[in-house]
């Protein structure tokens, strides 16, 4: 099964939100959703759960139209943290709401989730505090037995335990079932790891998805230090620079093959050392619009 | 997974290195199962499908064998296997050399760092001199 988002649009008060939002989503895929405050990753997942109505391009699930397949909604799961209809009612009410909505859902099963955390059915989801909020969301997802889930900043404000466990969820879900995550997260250290890709949006749409693991063969990011203090060639053609301390320059290159390799070598540098690669390094470069280069004048 | 040596590489890359580690020094013998996939994906906290692409590349490596219904198991060392790798390992070590040449390390001082590499893996090469 594969999930295909096809030149998503949105605009709203006549802003343009989305624009030619298109990506692919296969069964048993992990997607990081990144990018910064504001661009519009909750929108992103309220447009394709249909809270609002796409005015461009749309949702399919191979090759049926959610909107045109309203059965087919039952795939896509997403329970928007900032609207939440259940916050007055009771674990057990929850539970009987989505049994009525989703048709896999599994209530024995969010009922031994719940028991797992020592969360009572009789207790209020709006009582708990937002360690156990997060929990109950997420067993939620996982008894619902929804093939996609979207999660909007799980890891948000929780302590170092949850979010294991919300990451441990999300990974036997994927081994076990086969089920699919959208993660929108300014969590990068958390996505890194356990996503297959990362989405970055940018002006409302996808400007970059990269597969982590691919991109780390091939990409490399290294401490330099020059002699003199202009930067070489090499660097400002092939390299985006990160970060400058004094003369140390943090340069990723994203496709460091032998060329640009024996380039950076031809330049004699002082010190050249690899660093670990990591996706907040892909933020910096994607969003810091060559602050790099302005540092350096 | 912490191996501040190998944090540059894809994480795929490091679980690869981190189990022959383990193998160089003794703490994965030939005939010990590995965790299964989703185990190893859940105790290292990786996507099951990289953990996945670094068992296909130990199988490839000949460093584990998966035996169908029971689960991937640690090699026994094979000489054909070990010959290949040592193939592919060696214009590797020749290019580092040749930078260490280079940038005017002594003989003496890269023998130095290759005893201290091979004494960190518990001496044990658990092969033939070639």
């Amino acid at each position: 099964m594969e999930l295909t988002v096809d030149h998503l649009g949105l605009a709203i008060a006549g802003k343009k939100v989305l624009q030619d939002v298109s990506f692919r989503w296969q069964q048993g895929q992990v997607l990081g959703l990144v990018g910064r405050n504001g661009v519009g990753k909750t929108t992103l997942m309220r447009t394709m759960t249909d809270q609002y109505r796409a005015q461009q391009g749309g949702v399919f699930l191979d090759d049926a139209a959610l909107c045109h397949h309203p059965a087919l909604r039952q795939q896509l799961l997403y329970i928007d943290p900032a609207n939440l209809f259940f916050k007055r009612n009771t674990l057990a009410q929850i539970s009987r709401y989505f049994a009525e909505t989703y048709e896999q859902f599994d209530a024995g099963r969010f009922a031994r989730l719940a028991a797992d955390h020592d969360l009572a059915m009789g207790k209020q989801y709006g009582e708990l505090s937002k360690g156990y909020q997060a929990l109950v969301v997420m067993a939620l997802d996982l008894a619902s037995n929804v093939p996609f889930v979207c999660l909007d900043e799980p890891f948000d404000g929780l302590d170092l335990f949850i979010r294991e466990a919300i990451v441990k969820n999300v990974i036997a879900a994927v081994a076990n079932e086969g089920r699919s995550f959208l993660i929108a997260s300014h969590d990068l250290r958390e996505l890194d790891g356990l996503a297959d890709r990362v989405l970055f949006l940018r002006n409302g749409t996808i400007s970059h998805d990269y597969e982590l693991e691919s991109l780390r063969e091939k990409a490399v990011k290294l401490q330099l230090v020059f002699k003199d203090a202009e930067i070489p060639q090499v660097v400002r053609v092939h390299g985006q620079i990160l970060n400058v301390r004094g003369r140390v320059l943090e340069v990723l290159f994203k496709d460091y093959d032998p060329v640009v390799e024996a380039a950076v070598k031809a330049a004699e540098p002082v010190l050249a050392a690899p660093l670990p690669l990591e996706l907040s390094d892909l933020f910096r470069s994607e969003y810091q619009d060559n602050e790099g280069e302005r540092v350096h004048g | 997974m912490d191996d501040q040596q190998f944090s540059h590489l894809a994480y795929y890359e490091r679980l690869v290195l981190d189990v022959k580690q383990q193998i160089t020094t003794g703490i994965l013998r030939p005939g010990d199962k590995l965790p299964s996939v989703r185990e190893m994906a859940q105790q290292v906290k990786l996507n099951p499908n990289t953990v996945a692409k670094a068992y296909k590349q130990l199988e490839a490596d000949h460093v584990v064998e998966m035996r169908p219904g029971l689960g991937s198991f640690i090699a026994e060392p094979d000489d054909a296997a070990q010959q290949a790798a040592a193939n592919v390992v060696r214009p590797k070590v020749e290019a580092a050399v040749l930078e260490a040449c280079a940038a005017g390390v002594s003989e003496g001082t890269v023998r130095g760092w290759l005893a201290q590499i091979y004494a960190r893996q518990g001496g044990q090469t658990n092969g033939i001199d070639r």
